[in-house]
């Protein structure tokens, strides 16, 4: 099993021959060769061990790499491991094995004491708005807590001030008047919670934020909204971002590129425009069919038969021929490995869509 | 959410201006409020009102009953006058409820009594409090090997009866004290029954704040607070534990109600409260010899036991659903 050590640009190279699907975006048109990325996953897995024997994959050999300054979004059904992948990434959850480098160094093992200090460059937005926030302390004393917790910019406990200032800052980031930090999670609309816990996340000036379906439990107004803001904040700041959605409109409007994922695994990667409009696998190209067309009498696309199966029983060879209109005898049979269609755009599928 | 409106109360206010709403806890505290303040002012009820000292016995003494001189010790009504019975309740201020088999006045030894049984069983019930929040939170937050060896322990202390155990437990420390290196407690001390009556109670108290740590260990405000690198104490002590409070102050008067139950059937058994102090328990035992012909002197203190269990428990009641009213029906859908 080898798999490039450096970037290899314009030349096609295969970056996985395991069976498993996995995806290297060091090749990505968009980085330059020399580039470091700011985060790299190289082969991850989570198996779950469940009762009676069973192993549920949720992330099964996932190489990614995300360079800084780009906005990678994960797209995918519920359960294809989006989440999952999204929190071993910040080491919230341990991976089973694979390695995750970040600024260059393997945090794979590190423990809590260890990433401590590495918590201030990588944050997270979770979903939930009112989960993530603790309904017993006020705002501002929830925006506080990292700030007590980690040294200031001189090493030094951060005074009192320091830590008032910094708040009306975050506040000022996120629109929301100062009167907010006196208050609870459950006094806020969805929206303005999400922009508490977007606050929060940026407490510390993080480089690195992966956003965990951030907006899909919003209104479709607030969810534009909230869009907007985590563009501004990182043209503002130079943040960034994995962008976790299953929404392909909102990865259009933010995403650098894009990774799709199904049961596990990448299936496709690359540059937002070459994946959601020359989409190279049948399930990209079903996702973005299934995208409503606001003309009138815009065809309707055939929707995609079934249901994502279980990662307890996935299919054997690719794990989309269940559902794929093209599926022939090769893909029960073979698992096809993520491979380049063009430059920085890879797809994990024996028969690629080409575009005519 | 408007810019000039004033910052909300705390979550803790809130609670209590809704339990003042609730007339049925108000009236069970005003309740626990007297009974307390009675047994608080007992030194002064004995020396100004009853004029008796209820630690001492007087079954030779007389008292002055509308100006006549009566023994305390009276013969009995049976046709011969065989034997003698403690003066029954008088109607007066001294004797209120009668005197018991010692010639001491019931009434001030209840009051006495109730001193002894408040102090224990509330001191009980914070001590297992304190004890349970440290099991239960240590257990469901950790997990693993030290939930497993906490639980077991639980376990093992659960399926021993309550009152078997606890028995046990009194008649060898009550016997002979307690010696642990420099630490001695004499047979007759209050700590007794206050720490055994805790420990028996831990297991119940703990199981409900384990589970309630670990659905919180889930919650996703905790993996945020990890993820901002907050370390662990932090997290138990603020994450953790604020979201736990509300079961600890529910479980408080519940647990008053169970430790005084308790206190009072070791006191009973004469191996908690130790002569000559009184508790509810004590003055019953006394009267157990008097049922047929004092019965006041047994009734009077059982009636104190049933007044304050029933309105602590109306207590707890009245605080979970004051607390609940933030938890459920504020909660945003």
């Amino acid at each position: 099993m080898t798999r490039p050590s450096a970037p290899v640009p314009k030349t096609a190279t295969e970056p996985q021959s395991s069976a498993s699907a996995s995806a290297s975006a060091s090749a990505s048109a968009s980085a330059s060769a020399s580039a470091t990325p700011l985060l790299e996953v190289r082969d991850i897995r989570k198996t779950y061990h469940l009762p009676r024997g069973q192993t549920l994959k949720a992330v099964d050999g996932v190489s990614l790499s995300v360079m800084p300054g780009e906005v990678l979004g994960l797209v995918g059904e519920s359960g294809s491991g989006k989440s999952t992948l999204g929190r071993c990434l910040l080491r919230l959850t341990d991976v089973s094995s694979g390695q995750i480098v970040f600024e260059g160094q393997d945090i794979t093992h590190l423990g809590e004491r260890a990433m401590r200090p590495l918590r201030q460059r990588m944050q997270m937005v979770f979903q939930d708005s009112y989960a993530s926030l603790n309904p017993r302390r006020r705002i501002g004393d929830l925006l506080a807590e990292p700030l007590r917790v980690h040294p200031g910019p001189d090493g030094r406990k951060r005074s009192h001030a320091a830590i008032t200032a910094r708040l009306h800052e975050l506040m000022e980031l996120v629109s929301l008047p100062l009167s907010a930090l006196e208050r609870y999670a459950h006094e806020f609309s969805g929206g303005q919670r999400q922009r508490i816990n977007i606050a929060r996340a940026l407490a510390l000036s993080p480089r690195l934020i992966v956003a965990d379906e951030p907006v899909s439990a919003l209104d479709v107004s607030v969810q534009a909204q909230i869009v907007n803001l985590f563009t501004d904040l990182q043209t503002r700041l130079g943040l960034t971002y994995v962008f976790v959605a299953h929404d392909l409109a909102v990865v259009r409007q933010i995403s650098t590129r894009v990774a799709v994922m199904y049961l596990g695994v990448v299936v496709e990667l690359g540059e937002t425009d070459a994946v959601l409009h020359h989409p190279a696998h049948p399930y990209t190209a079903a996702l973005t069919a299934a995208v409503p067309r606001p003309e009138v009498g815009a065809p309707r696309a055939a929707p995609l038969g079934g249901d994502i199966p279980s990662p307890i029983a996935r299919p054997a060879g690719c794990r989309f021929h269940t559902r794929c209109p093209a599926a022939q005898e090769r893909c029960k049979v073979e698992d096809p490995a993520l491979r380049p269609v063009s430059q920085g755009h890879f797809v994990a599928c024996h028969f690629p869509l080409t575009d005519d | 959410m408007t810019a000039e409106a004033p910052p909300p109360p705390g979550l803790w206010r809130q609670a209590m201006r809704s339990l003042a709403r609730n007339r049925t806890a108000m009236a069970a505290l005003a309740v626990l409020a007297v009974i307390t303040l009675g047994c608080a002012l007992a030194p002064l009820y004995a020396r100004d009102i009853a004029r008796t000292d209820p630690f001492t016995s007087n079954v030779a003494g007389s008292i002055m009953l509308d100006g006549q001189e009566t023994d305390i010790m009276q013969p009995n009504e049976n046709p011969l006058h065989l034997g003698l019975s403690p003066i029954g309740p008088t109607g007066h201020t001294t004797y209120l409820l009668g005197a018991d088999s010692q010639g001491r006045d019931v009434a001030a030894r209840i009051l006495y009594g109730g001193r002894n049984s408040l102090l224990i069983s509330s001191c009980a019930a914070v001590l297992c409090l304190f004890l349970a929040a440290a099991a239960g939170i240590a257990a469901g937050f950790f997990g693993g090997l030290v939930d497993t060896v906490l639980s077991r322990l639980m376990d093992i202390m659960w399926a021993v009866p309550v009152y078997l155990f606890a028995i046990s437990l009194s008649i060898v420390t009550v016997s002979q004290g307690l010696r642990l290196g420099p630490f001695v407690v004499e047979a007759d001390s209050l700590l007794i029954p206050i720490v055994i009556i805790a420990l028996v109670y831990v297991p119940y108290a703990a199981r409900p704040i384990r589970g309630r740590v670990l659905a919180l260990r889930q919650a996703e405000f905790v993996t945020a607070a990890r993820c901002l690198g907050v370390p662990r104490w932090r997290i138990v002590l603020f994450d953790i534990l604020p979201n736990v409070s509300t079961t600890l102050v529910v479980l408080g008067p519940l647990l008053m109600a169970l430790s005084l139950l308790a206190e009072s059937a070791l006191s009973f058994l004469s191996i908690g409260v130790q002569a000559p102090a009184a508790s509810w328990g004590t003055i019953i035992q006394d009267g157990e010899g008097l049922i047929y012909t004092r019965p006041m002197v047994a009734i009077a203190p059982g009636l104190a036991i049933v007044l304050v269990v029933l309105a602590l428990n109306i207590l707890g009641d009245g605080l979970r659903d004051a607390l609940d009213v933030r938890d459920t029906a504020r909660r945003p859908s």
